[in-house]
């Protein structure tokens, strides 16, 4: 699902953020990426959506080439991945509705499709009585979960997720692993990027850690 | 995707109703001025093609002229190929027509004890004479004839008039063109602030995957609405002073005033100014895009 072959990013001036990483995550696996602050987990997986374009190497993420893509093939990608944002990303003038079945209303799915598809996932999440709030109307936690609905709804091969539980207490954030694996369990491949040790030692998952742009070997 | 951006569209559009009015009115100004010079265009050009079609030489009498000599150049000229047709006015009827043309002359010329035009023979030449070698060797033989004072042809007048008419639309095309370039200018930094106001919101719609054709189509239709509203409010204000000077009494040259009222925009003009107010905020539009987009 997701391959790495000896990729670099360069931003100049003598910041590297990634030294040569290689790496493979395969169809249906669960796996954390760890690493102190500023080790670039985060920049890894904006390599894997495009938001940054590698300075050297090959990724491949779901069979395409993430690197030679052009720009109108960066929607494609994209929509076959959910991502899950550190700091949310809700749009503040819509409802927790409306945040969720943007990204449908974006792929063309029918009305009636995306209502019900919204309102299965909101219920999933525990979230349905809050359809008509807005984002700030609602907790930390609570946003969170309309950030996974959102990356969840299409039901993409692959979910990446950027410190997802770095706002929430430990309880929702065990919640919200259970959550992860629950969909894993059901065929999404999941990456999910965080320092929390303690989760990881618990979830006791494949890890790959990031020391300084590079990869560890275990 | 159509309907989603005709929403968008007119959602933002009322979001931001001041904004996008006032850059509805710096296109609306500029199509104004252009539809002015295109309606006194437009009136001259009626005017210049209701006299060219007439190309007429004025044979002035002799205050001595006898009856009988009046009758037979009458009767000479009626055979002639070069004449269409011809209308005799009396000296009363030659004032009478002055002071149609020139009303502002009108207590100048009551007040004259004695009339001082002559009585004229007007011939409209008819077509294939009307060169002005042939015009001025049949101005000359008139002016030889028994009982004529002088006469002359005004084909020179014609062509400056015909100059003038093409002066005044060039000058509206380009003094619109000018204010049309900062109306598009307006209009693309209205849209480009529409769009930072709503970076957030377009940043998110990326990353979920919306193709840049989803994200741009509302923008591009707020900025064309834009541009028609403006085309409308031009042609509104046009025909509102093409209303008001025709109702009111106000003291302008009469021929600038004949040229705003004669008649209005032909259905085809008026349209161009709809379609210009529509190109107008489409390119305003795609200006900002292009800066955004990446």
């Amino acid at each position: 699902m997701v391959e790495l072959y000896h990729v670099n990013k360069d931003y100049g001036r003598g910041h590297q953020a990634l030294v040569d990483i290689n790496l493979a995550v395969e169809k249906g696996e669960f796996v954390f990426l760890t690493g102190a602050s500023g080790a670039g987990k985060t920049t890894l997986l904006r390599l894997l959506f495009r938001e940054e374009i590698a300075t050297s190497g090959k990724i491949l993420v779901d069979g395409m080439n993430v690197s030679t893509l052009s720009a109108s093939g960066v929607p494609k990608l994209r929509r076959r991945l959910g991502i899950v944002f550190q700091d949310f990303k809700l749009l503040a003038r819509r409802t927790v509705f409306e945040n969720v079945a943007m990204v449908m209303e974006v792929t063309g799915v029918p009305r009636h499709r995306q209502r019900s598809k919204t309102y299965a996932v909101l219920e999933m999440l525990g979230l349905n009585h809050k359809v008509r709030s807005y984002p700030l109307e609602l907790s930390g936690g609570e946003q969170q979960r309309v950030a996974i609905a959102r990356a969840l709804v299409n039901e993409p091969a692959l979910l990446l997720a950027d410190e997802p539980t770095g706002n929430l207490d430990p309880r929702l954030s065990w919640d919200i692993m259970t959550l992860f694996k629950t969909i894993n369990i059901r065929g999404t491949t999941v990456l999910v990027a965080t320092h929390d040790k303690d989760l990881i030692t618990r979830m006791g998952k494949r890890v790959l850690t990031l020391d300084c742009g590079r990869m560890a070997t275990h | 995707m159509i309907r989603h951006s005709v929403r968008e569209a007119l959602l933002n559009l009322w979001r931001n109703r001041f904004m996008n009015l006032v850059a509805s009115f710096t296109i609306a100004v500029s199509l104004l001025v252009l539809g002015l010079f295109l309606l006194l265009a437009h009136n001259l050009g009626d005017v210049v093609a209701a006299v060219g079609s007439q190309v007429t030489v004025s044979v002035y009498l002799r205050g001595d002229a006898s009856e009988e000599q009046r009758s037979r150049l009458m009767e000479s000229l009626r055979g002639r190929p070069e004449v269409d047709s011809i209308e005799y006015f009396t000296p009363q009827a030659a004032l009478e027509k002055f002071q149609k043309l020139f009303p502002n002359m009108r207590e100048v010329s009551s007040e004259l004890e004695e009339n001082p035009l002559p009585a004229s023979v007007e011939i409209r030449i008819a077509q294939g004479h009307r060169e002005p070698e042939a015009l001025g060797r049949f101005t000359e033989e008139m002016k030889r004839l028994p009982g004529v004072e002088d006469a002359d042809f005004d084909l020179p007048w014609v062509t400056r008039l015909r100059e003038v008419v093409n002066m005044t639309r060039a000058a509206g095309v380009s003094l619109g063109g000018v204010v049309g370039l900062a109306a598009i200018l307006t209009i693309a930094s209205v849209v480009r602030m529409t769009i930072y106001g709503r970076q957030q919101e377009i940043e998110i719609m990326r990353l979920v995957g919306a193709t840049r054709t989803y994200i741009a189509a509302p923008f591009l239709l707020e900025s064309s609405l834009l541009g028609i509203l403006g085309g409308g409010l031009s042609l509104g204000a046009l025909y509102a002073i093409h209303r008001h000077v025709a109702n009111s009494q106000a003291s302008l040259v009469p021929v600038l005033r004949e040229l705003l009222t004669a008649s209005f925009l032909p259905q085809s003009t008026s349209a161009l100014l709809l379609l210009l107010g529509l190109l107008a905020g489409a390119l305003g539009g795609l200006l900002s895009l292009r800066r955004i987009s990446r």
